[in-house]
């Protein structure tokens, strides 16, 4: 490898970033398209758009959102919700992992998926003033 | 770690529930989908205390310190109309093994490529995950590679009737759920398998 190669292939490693993974996947909303905030960047999403660590989904009034993880975790955001998906670590291998969503507004409903076999607690949901550990459970979160 | 049993942050607190609750934030616990058991949801205080909902539908008021909880009578129609907004979970495809085999009938691809085909035409929206398994016979290496070796086998012939398959979802899994289930160096077929989820 000639010393030219070495210095482009060096700049290009510290300047990429990696691609994220999905982590999950927008499968039916109401209503149209939904906001979904990325980097500061806000995106319109439809079914089957694919969602990443860090997305804050946000849903109009009267609108509804459904998504799956690849953990099998599915989720219902509810009408005029903002949704943050804080944490979200899945070995999809071993099958075990961890995540944290907050509630920041609205509601969300959550069906658990295999993340909760990992161990107590290691799905999280929050809301501005507590943290809730999933321990394998359906359930409906509001934050007005 | 103090637990907190829920029922009796219900007795102390329940008079003045019973007014009902505008604003806040609230967690309700439901009765569990499908077969499953009702499972459990934990308030996590900062102190180490921990408040556990595990009947279906307990309620609890989040606040600042301790949370109030109190049993609901029925699910609330607004909650069911948003659970029913959950996307509808499709019955995982499952196509067995031969003891350290990989081949597969024609008729089990014949039935997956139909049951793909019946989700519509734009399958775009779905994903599709092609999981390998084994038995845990064999060593950890030797096992993810069959997997895998497996898992590409289903992929690539469902690629060749024209589906899209993304690499990240072929998947090794390996002996990990059968070390899990029934211990190392047990033979079991069931764990000899491949499953497809589409989500």
């Amino acid at each position: 490898m000639t010393k030219l190669t070495i210095l482009i292939s060096a700049i290009v490693g510290l300047v990429a970033t990696p691609a994220l993974a999905e982590i999950g996947r927008i499968k039916n909303a109401s209503q149209g398209a939904v906001n979904v905030i990325r980097d500061g960047k806000s995106l319109s999403a439809k079914p089957g758009f694919k969602l990443e660590e860090g997305d804050v989904i946000t849903t109009k009034a009267g609108q509804r959102v459904g998504i799956t993880f690849i953990d099998d975790t599915r989720m219902a955001v509810g009408p005029s919700s903002r949704i943050t998906l804080d944490e979200y670590k899945y070995d999809r291998a071993r099958q075990t992992g961890r995540s944290l969503t907050s509630v920041n507004r609205g509601s969300l409903g959550v069906d658990s998926g295999n993340i909760t076999r990992t161990g107590a607690d290691k799905m999280r949901v929050r809301t501005p003033t507590s943290t809730l550990g999933v321990r394998g459970t359906t359930f409906v979160v509001e934050v007005t | 770690m103090r637990v907190r049993p829920a029922s009796l942050a219900a007795a102390l607190t329940g008079a003045l529930l019973l007014a009902g609750c505008a604003g806040g934030e609230r967690v309700t616990l439901l009765p569990a989908a499908q077969d499953r058991d009702v499972g459990a949801l934990a308030v996590l205080g900062e102190d180490g205390e921990e408040t556990v909902l595990d009947t279906a539908n307990s309620q609890a008021t989040l606040r600042a310190g301790s949370p109030r909880v109190r049993q609901l009578e029925s699910v609330d129609p607004a909650y069911a109309e948003l659970i029913n907004s959950l996307p509808t979970r499709i019955e995982p495809q499952v196509i067995q093994f031969a003891t350290a085999g990989s081949s597969i009938s024609a008729d089990q691809i014949a039935n997956l490529k139909a049951l793909l085909e019946s989700l519509g035409p734009d399958l775009s929206i779905y994903q599709i995950e092609i999981a390998g398994y084994t038995d845990s016979v064999g060593t950890e290496q030797d096992n993810v590679r069959l997997s895998q070796s497996r898992a590409n086998q289903v992929a690539q012939l469902l690629r060749d009737e024209g589906f899209e398959i993304a690499d990240e979802d072929v998947i090794g899994r390996g002996e990990y759920d059968a070390v899990r289930t029934v211990g190392d160096n047990q033979e079991s077929s069931r764990f000899r398998a491949v499953t497809i989820k589409i989500r």
